[in-house]
């Protein structure tokens, strides 16, 4: 007991054995990164260092499962490829690996580069397929080749998890960690058995495009359990009145324009196709050169990526006699537009807010962050319903190690649902039970700017107005956008004032009680008076008199969001000021309590993060009962346990109070917010690759040589 | 993370065990003493009197209020209870008050205890005061105050006046003390340790009721010549209205016994000295028309400086005050402005003090008293208490003799640069 008593309150320098994430000391440890970044030597050297037999073992044996089915395929046309590709477990390591390409042939708005990118990497795979199309002899060739390249992802992930945390309890027994490894290592392996029961029972409804547009749309109405579904359109047509084909798309999903001025009357008209020789070309190549006038058409013959695809809002057209289908950009579903945000009102600033389309979202960040090194990663997390969000950082400033080690959580997830960024902020947080939040939500795309360029890393998920950025420290929940763009007395004014709030709404109920009951000498006496007057027709003891206005408040507070409406607003002025005054004419209140719980309820509004004023209502209960049982000194007990615990707490590697303890290198932009020029440094623990924001004095004009070398210091 | 749970939850348990609730009470639980009043008994050895305020949002408006017990009229207005028991002692005396009294009797909020004249005098009272601070409930700054007459009295005449509570009324009427100088700031601190020094003499507030008994209201004019303000002692002040509390003056001790009293302006020249005053008014006699005053804001320039000789047969005091002023009027009109003429009214207002500190310090070396605290100059030249014990500085300091230096600068002279003189017939 007395010892794990130390361990709670004395500070232990992490042993080795800790493997929480941590940044990198030294440049060199940031290789692993490299990967990402597609540096290609990087590439080969974890290639060369992969030389996993297990996984081999399986890419073959489902190799030859497949084969048979794939050579029926060979017989009926000439031009079939490819059966390696049938192997649903490649697809699967395929698709992880092809997210964020698959992902930015999703997108519109993708810059130029990324479209480059995608682009050649469709034309290799394309080249890839076609060599690997032409004789069965060369299937195991191809498989090699296909493990080199499939391999990379995955040897990544192995090294990823190579530094994979156990969750660090310093308290548990050695054995205990054994044990528990152990018990890890045989869950992992019943998963690796799962996902190959999984896959063997999927296998019959696994399948390729097919050359046969009947078994497509069969295989299609059967998935999507045709006609019991009424969302899926899948419209027959014949191209140029002769090629039977299909458009397959969600109903409701799709921009229906896109289908009816620019798919349809395209194919079906025959002047279209007066050039085409049917000998000569491959009728999907002609199509997308020459008839479909959209901006991104995408070709897939998997139907593992094709369904993603289709139920996003993409239209897929499949072809008589082709195993491929096309994917035509064509989502167009409702969205809200950019409008003010509602919880994170600043009154001088941008009055833009997140909405829930995620593409919008990022426009929103990057018409702030013009830069070619702002990042942006897709992931799909959950399992069933394919969540999409987006990784954002910006490349030469954000620690590497950071990016890294907020995408092997991500990947990581194991789950079927996430609804949003609320509950994706719980799975990845460090700790669970902690009192205090560790990933901030923020509702302004000005906000996120900066936090990008502060080097953090930003999580925008599809479907929710809140983007998440990490890692964050207690400061960091009090500033608001605001802060840095009014000068800087009146930001540091507001800051101090904000303090002043979260400290009155978390103590000064306490405090109250801890004075009424314990230390009536510390009450000047003309106060005690008014209190002892007020308080002379209560029935009730001050605490349960104080837990009863707090929970009347509460109630105001809750049962006013639910209210619809205009209601809202009035029954919360209305049934605070009623209650109050009825509470007060029964006699069942006293007057100045009401003011204390009034005061710590303006308090609490303060706080910006809506997170963060939760935590502190929950504080402020907890102190209020520690008030009452102990006067000051339950106060500071409880004091000591809440800060024993969050001073433990960590946010991605990074100490809760991080510039004041551990004290590091900081601006004056903790509490007090000094002027803009003077914030010349990056926060120093979030160690990123550029640690300077700006010159010494960012100024050039004021300096003698009128600004000639703005070279920012360096 | 569960025994961690079990830990913090082992924390809690061990703070309700250590504290409990058991000393949680309510506020309005207690019954609180604002005024104590003690004196000889006639049934037992002390009569206490304790005044407690009934907190109520209804005296707000309470301006012309009588005293609770014995206002009669206005009693609903100011609501407050005066207990009065005999025992033997304080403490006796309030657990019999607990027979009677529904709520907890609580001395945190008390303000003042005041003792009578005669209480005083008879040596009783050193042993009641200074045991008072061993109570946890007593604050060591509660005022403390010797009256004329009955504390019981006393206690019942204190009301709030002016405000709300009687405790304010006291406060506000004891920081006077840093304005005019006229009665001393002192504390039961105060007191229980200059009770037990060897170096200087316990001293308290000297108050009395005046129910304007001295005021003459129809009479002949008064003709008689300079009377230095406030040079009388306490419920002797010409005055009538007010609240019939009446603070002026100093109760001095000689060993624990009250041996005698200051007037308001022998109490003011005791303040100047001791550097306790930053900022007082003066009326000094006109040097060249005796006939008219010169009122004159004093201000201190620099502490005063003390020193104590003690190598002769009888100890030298020298001190020096530096003092600067500003003159609020000139009813004679003479041009005192001027640098030539500036320094008469100097010399003049460095007399004045100067002979009233030295008929002060007169009057204290009959008493035996060194109310002027020189002794903590003297007690220096001691490198042993034995030492400073067989010196005798009680018998030293009757014997001893004072060389002052009074300094006055007039450093402003008003709103008016120059004085001219108003009309008369004939000059």
């Amino acid at each position: 007991m007395l010892k794990k008593l130390k361990k709670l309150f004395i500070y232990e320098s992490p042993s080795n054995q800790e493997r929480e994430f941590r940044f990198p000391e030294n440049p060199g440890e940031t290789a692993t990164w490299d990967i990402y970044r597609g540096k290609q030597e990087n590439l080969e050297k974890y290639m060369d260092n992969s030389g996993s037999g297990k996984d081999q073992d399986i890419n073959n044996d489902n190799d030859s499962e497949y084969e048979g089915k794939g050579s029926e395929h060979n017989k009926k046309d000439d031009r079939s490829n490819n059966d390696s590709q049938n192997n649903r477990d490649e697809k699967k390591e395929k698709s992880k690996k092809n997210d964020e390409q698959s992902d930015d042939r999703d997108t519109r708005d993708k810059s130029d580069n990324q479209a480059d990118e995608s682009e050649s990497n469709e034309r290799e795979a394309n080249e890839r397929e076609d060599n690997e199309a032409n004789s069965e002899k060369r299937i195991s060739e191809n498989d090699n080749d296909h493990e080199n390249e499939v391999n990379t992802p995955r040897v990544i992930i192995k090294t990823l998890r190579s530094h994979k945390p156990i969750t660090v309890e310093e308290m548990i027994k050695e054995s205990m960690r054994k044990k528990r490894e152990k018990f890890k290592n045989s869950k992992a392996g019943n998963n690796g058995k799962n996902q190959k029961d999984d896959r063997n029972e999927d296998a019959p409804k696994l399948k390729n495009v097919s050359h046969s547009l009947k078994e497509n749309i069969e295989y299609l109405e059967n998935l999507y359990k045709i006609p019991a579904n009424k969302d899926l359109i899948i419209r027959k047509f014949n191209i140029a009145r002769k090629i039977p084909a299909c458009l397959v798309c969600v109903d409701g999903m799709i921009d229906r324009r896109i289908v009816i001025q620019f798919a349809l009357p395209e194919l079906m008209d025959e002047s279209n196709f007066k050039d085409y020789d049917p000998g000569k070309e491959y009728i999907l190549d002609y199509i997308e050169r020459n008839v479909l006038t959209i901006d991104q058409l995408v070709r897939m013959k998997v139907f593992d990526d094709i369904n993603p695809q289709i139920v996003s809002g993409l239209t897929a057209l499949f072809i008589e006699g082709c195993d491929e289908c096309i994917i035509m950009e064509s989502r167009g579903f409702e969205k809200r537009s950019v409008t003010h945000p509602v919880t994170e009102t600043v009154i001088s600033g941008p009055q833009e807010g997140f909405t829930e389309a995620l593409r919008t979202n990022i426009t929103l960040v990057r018409r702030i962050v013009k830069s070619e090194n702002l990042v942006t990663e897709f992931e799909f997390l959950s399992k069933r319903n394919n969540f999409l969000c987006a990784i954002l950082y910006m490349d030469g400033i954000t620690n590497p190690r950071l990016v890294d080690e907020v995408k092997r959580r991500l990947k990581n997830l194991e789950i079927d649902y996430i609804s949003g960024s609320g509950m994706l902020e719980q799975l990845i947080e460090d700790k669970t039970n902690a009192p205090f939040q560790q990933i901030i939500a923020t509702e302004r795309p000005d906000r996120v700017a900066s936090f990008l360029m502060e080097g953090k890393v930003v999580i925008i998920c599809e479907g929710t107005p809140f983007a998440l950025a990490m890692p964050i420290t207690f400061f960091d929940l009090f500033q608001t956008s605001e802060d840095s763009n009014l000068r800087w007395q009146y930001g540091s004014f507001l800051r101090i004032i904000r303090l002043l709030g979260f400290l009155l709404a978390t103590f000064l109920p306490g405090m109250y009680t801890a004075l009424i009951l314990f230390h009536q000498e510390m009450i000047p006496t003309s106060l005690l008076s008014s209190i002892v007057a007020s308080r002379a027709p209560v029935p009730f003891p001050t605490v349960l008199e104080i837990l009863l206005m707090e929970f009347s408040f509460e109630l105001i507070r809750e049962g006013g969001i639910r209210v619809p409406g205009v209601t809202g607003n009035t029954l919360g002025i209305i049934g605070a000021l009623i209650l109050g005054q009825a509470a007060v004419q029964a006699g069942l209140v006293s007057p100045v309590l009401i003011i204390v719980v009034a005061v710590s309820g303006l308090g609490n509004f303060t706080v910006p993060s809506y997170s963060m004023s939760l935590t502190i209502r929950i504080i402020r209960i907890a102190l209020i009962l520690f008030g009452a049982m102990g006067g000051f000194y339950g106060i500071s007990a409880a004091f000591t346990i809440l800060m024993a615990f969050t001073l433990n707490m960590k946010s991605f590697g990074v100490p809760f109070f991080a510039p004041i303890a551990p004290f590091t290198r900081s601006n004056k932009d903790k509490i007090i917010r000094g002027p803009i020029s003077e914030q010349t440094y990056r926060t120093d623990f979030l160690n990123t690759l550029d640690k300077k924001r700006m010159a010494t004095e960012p100024r050039g004009w004021m300096r003698g040589d009128g600004g000639a070398e703005n070279d920012q210091g360096r | 993370m569960h025994k961690r749970i079990a830990l913090l939850l082992a924390l809690v348990l061990l703070s309700v065990f250590l504290t409990a609730c058991y000393d949680s009470r309510e506020i309005d639980d207690y019954a609180y003493v604002v005024m104590m009043g003690i004196e000889h008994g006639v049934s037992d050895r002390i009569r206490l009197t304790l005044q407690i305020p009934e907190f109520t949002n209804t005296n707000m408006s309470d301006s012309g209020g009588g005293g609770g017990g014995n206002g009669g009229d206005d009693e609903e207005r100011a609501k407050k209870e005066n207990i009065t028991v005999e025992a033997p002692s304080i403490f006796a005396a309030v657990a019999e008050a607990d027979t009677f009294i529904p709520k907890t009797i609580n001395f945190m909020h008390l303000n003042a205890v005041v003792v009578s004249e005669d209480f005083a005098s008879s040596g009783e009272m050193k042993e009641f005061v200074v045991n008072l601070l061993r109570y946890h409930e007593i604050r060591r700054n509660t005022s403390i105050i010797v009256c004329k007459g009955s504390a019981r009295d006393f206690v019942m005449a204190a009301r709030p006046y002016l405000g709300s509570l009687v405790t304010e009324t006291m406060e506000e009427l004891i920081s006077k003390a840093d304005i005019t100088g006229y009665f001393p700031k002192l504390t039961i601190s105060d007191f229980a340790i200059k009770v037990k020094s060897t170096y200087t003499q316990a001293l308290t507030i000297y108050a009395a009721l005046n129910k304007g008994d001295n005021f003459i209201e129809k009479g002949q004019y008064y003709t008689g010549g300079f009377k230095a303000p406030s040079d009388f002692y306490a419920g002797d002040m010409p005055r009538t209205g007010g609240q019939e509390i009446e603070l002026l003056g100093t109760a001095v001790f000689e060993l624990g016994n009250m041996v005698g009293k200051l007037t308001g302006f022998e109490t003011q020249m005791v303040e100047l000295t001791l550097g306790n005053l930053k900022r007082t008014s003066l009326t000094i006699p006109d040097p060249l028309e005796p006939e008219l005053y010169i009122p004159i804001e004093i201000k201190e320039l620099e502490p005063p400086f003390t020193h104590v000789d003690i190598k002769g047969e009888k100890p030298m005091i020298h001190t020096t005050l530096s003092l600067e002023g500003e003159i609020v009027t000139i009813p004679s009109g003479i041009n005192y402005e001027s640098p030539d003429m500036k320094g008469i009214v100097e010399e003049a207002v460095a007399q004045h003090i100067a002979d009233g500190i030295k008929r002060t310090f007169a009057k204290c070396q009959t008493l035996k008293t060194d109310v002027f605290e020189y002794g903590t100059e003297a007690v220096r030249h001691f490198w042993t208490i034995q030492e400073w014990e067989n010196y005798n500085w009680r018998q030293k300091f009757s014997e001893a003799s004072l060389m002052l230096h009074v300094d006055f600068t007039l450093r402003r002279t008003g709103r008016f640069i120059e004085t001219a003189p108003v009309q008369e017939e004939k000059k």
